[in-house]
């Protein structure tokens, strides 16, 4: 009995030591804020025809632009593995990479190209993604792209956003009084850029719908400003609406049935939501205040837009259903073109802080501390738009004289500039996930 | 019930009647006087004077003889008293004989018994004494070794004691010395630990990249397997923020320092119980966002 009352203790005691002994933690709250080292070693070319992309150029780039990783700049590598067996770890570990990238193209099937990467985890050593992409000789940009996007998701688990596309509106002064307006449709990166309409007139406001096959916009084609819906599979376009006065900022609901849009035809400008299938207009915002700008919240409950009811431009969030408005921003005495992350934490914007001489920048709030950044120092910015998974924001700005388009990551660290269009660049809208 | 009762009560109240009922008054009683002839009542009484006379002197002859034979029969009755008293004094000069003689017989008797008695009981007595005597013998003896041995085993006792007391004192010793060794060793490994925690925290510090996609308020717990020589060999998220990148980013940090040569210099002992397996925290502060 004695034996087995100490035994008890002593289990006890051994339990106690162990749970004592698990006790040790060692917490680390700090770091190194800082991208995902990443090398993408040139894909080997053995597919006997020479390739139109340079794949990993093309995956290095969206990486590097996404702002979460920091790329090894390729006269950097000391070699150039395309196969597992050839991943010298040791040699990447000294050059201070965390992963890298190999791959390879080959000849497929029918005259398509066989692409197979390979993603290795340098500091566990071991391969952490491969797979083979089936191709056309026409498609490498997109495969890049795709590769691009399986890489971030698997690092990163946020979808990727680079087989998304962007558009946007070129002005180009042909002569005087003679202008020509163009709406283009471009990969992400700016590549690939395409007119999807020309017009002598202005094109303002271009809006993607949700499910990405559809684009608004307001057109002055007819001499006053209509808003149209294109259908981009087809080309088909058609005019939704149109009123005296100014008719603007077309803005898709998240379910595609309906449109928020500006319209002056009561006096002032005001938010009307427009049903596209029975065509009913219902007016949502009233106030002598200019009310401009709707975006929709990623639930579709809510319309943040722009107004001027406080003295100086400000945003709103107005909730549909209640119609209670709350404003969002209090910082700066301008705040504008507001857009959500799709995740609903961070509002991108037009700003200008307090006090003389600052110019218009790009901010971004988070909603949930309030806290406001700064992301560029260009002085003359406009229209941001948000990539669908919130790592990016593209924006207008000049440039000399010139507009062009340019982008931020969402944490300012990675700024780049779009190649440039021709003529003055507007107006980019980010399109949802394409596929 | 009620019936009987009612029964009862009615014979007790009628017998109460019945007593109760007065006597019937007597009627009373009537006096007849009768007419009585003087002359003859003379006569009468001279005749009455002689028959009385006669019968004195009848009487007085009567008492004579009644006199003689009272005296004939006294002095019958005198003689057969004196025979019957002649006799029965000798028949109790026989049976106060006889009766001696038996007195005298039954005393003999007793006295014969009461020797023998006096001779069992002297003959039992001496027994008894002798059994008494040699039980007290025996008692005694019993007694002495009793004693012999309680003595001998208290002395045993005592020994056994007086050893395990002093085992006692120097396990004690024993204890307190390791005791305090023990302490003494805790506080040092203590101390030991405290450094290398905080050593590994720099380290990590200094090696941990925060990616893109942490937030303020994410932790991740890994789990390192250290080798003695402070080699990691292996580390794995142990609960995870629920971010891929986070996740990875913590594990990344342990894998790219690779080894913490400070382990090596632990105490073996020291390094199994307390480092061979190890938890870090990853939980950001003062982030943007």
């Amino acid at each position: 009995m004695v034996k087995l009352k100490q035994l008890i203790v002593l289990a006890c005691c051994a339990l106690v030591s162990l749970s004592l002994r698990a006790e040790l933690v060692v917490e680390v709250t700090q770091g190194v804020e800082s991208p995902t080292r990443i090398a993408v070693v040139p894909f080997a070319n053995d597919s006997g025809v020479a390739l139109s992309e340079d794949i990993a150029g093309v995956i290095q780039q969206d990486l590097n632009r996404s702002g979460f990783f920091e790329t090894m700049p390729r006269e950097n590598m000391l070699g150039f593995p395309s196969r597992r067996n050839d991943v010298y770890f040791r040699d990447w570990r000294i050059s201070r990479m965390d992963y890298v990238v190999i791959g390879r193209v080959e000849p497929g099937a029918s005259g398509n190209l066989n692409v197979t990467y390979e993603l290795f985890d340098v500091l566990r050593e071991e391969s952490v993604l491969t797979e083979p992409v089936s191709v056309s000789p026409k498609g490498l940009r997109d495969a890049a792209h795709f590769v691009a996007d399986r890489i971030f998701e698997q690092l990163t688990g946020l979808k990727g956003a680079f087989s998304t596309q962007v558009v946007y509106v070129t002005a180009e002064q042909l002569s005087a009084g003679k202008q020509r307006f163009r709406l283009v449709l471009a990969d992400w990166d700016g590549a690939r850029a395409q007119t999807i309409l020309e017009s002598p007139e202005p094109i303002l406001s271009p809006a993607w719908s949700m499910d990405g096959s559809k684009l608004a916009y307001v057109s002055f084609e007819t001499g006053k400003p209509s808003i149209y819906v294109q259908h981009l599979a087809s080309g088909r376009r058609e005019r939704v609406q149109s009123f005296p006065g100014l008719n603007g900022a077309p803005a898709w609901s998240p379910d595609g049935n309906q449109l928020a849009l500006v319209l002056s035809r009561d006096g002032n400008p005001e938010i009307y939501l427009l049903n596209l299938q029975t065509r009913a207009l219902e007016r949502i915002t009233r106030h002598y205040g200019i009310d401009t700008e709707p975006s929709w919240s990623p639930d579709g409950k809510s319309l943040i837009f722009t107004s001027d009811r406080g003295g100086q431009p400000q945003i709103y969030q107005l909730d549909i259903a209640s119609r209670n408005l709350k404003r969002l921003t209090f910082e700066g005495n301008y705040n504008a073109r507001g857009r959500l992350t799709q995740d609903g934490r961070f509002l991108a914007m037009v700003h200008r802080s307090q006090g003389g001489g600052n110019g218009f920048e790009i901010a971004v709030q988070d909603l949930k501390t309030d806290r406001v950044d700064i992301l560029t120092r260009s002085g003359l910015v406009e229209s941001p738009s948000i990539a669908p998974n919130g790592s990016v924001v593209i924006y207008a700005t000049q440039e000399g004289t010139r507009g062009v388009l340019a982008a931020v990551s969402l944490d300012g660290r990675v700024q780049f500039r779009m190649p440039a269009s021709q003529g003055d660049v507007r107006e980019p809208a980010w399109s949802p996930y394409l596929n | 019930m009620a019936l009987s009762v009612h029964a009862l009560v009615f014979v007790l109240v009628g017998s109460q009647w019945e007593m109760q009922t007065t006597p019937r008054p007597q009627p009373p009683r009537h006096i007849a006087a009768e007419m009585v002839d003087l002359k003859a009542f003379a006569e009468r009484r001279a005749e009455q004077e002689r028959i009385a006379q006669e019968k004195v002197r009848q009487e007085d002859a009567v008492r004579e003889r009644e006199r003689r034979a009272a005296e004939q029969r006294q002095q019958e009755l005198e003689q057969k008293k004196a025979r019957a008293e002649a006799e029965k004094q000798a028949r109790a000069d026989a049976e106060r004989k006889r009766q001696e003689e038996q007195v005298r017989k039954r005393e003999a008797e007793k006295k014969r018994q009461a020797e023998v008695a006096a001779r069992k009981k002297a003959e039992a007595e001496a027994r008894q004494r002798k059994a008494e005597e040699q039980a007290k013998r025996e008692a005694e003896k019993a007694k002495r070794e009793a004693a012999e041995l309680a003595r001998k085993e208290a002395a045993r006792r005592q020994q056994q004691e007086q050893a395990e007391a002093e085992l006692q004192q120097a396990l004690e010793r024993e204890r307190k010395a390791r005791a305090q060794a023990e302490a003494a060793a805790r506080k040092a490994s203590q101390a030991v630990i405290g450094d290398i925690r905080g050593y590994i925290q720099a380290v990590l510090q200094d090696s941990w990249r925060i990616p893109s996609t942490a937030r303020n308020g994410m932790k991740a717990v890994v789990t390192i397997h250290f080798l003695p020589n402070g080699e990691v060999d292996q580390a794995y998220i142990e609960t995870s923020s629920g971010n891929a990148a986070f996740d990875n980013s913590a594990v990344q940090a342990v894998y790219r320092v690779q080894s913490f040569p400070r382990i090596a210099e632990i105490d073996p002992i020291l390094f199994e119980r307390n480092l061979r397996k190890l938890k870090v925290e990853f939980r950001p502060e003062g982030l943007r966002w």
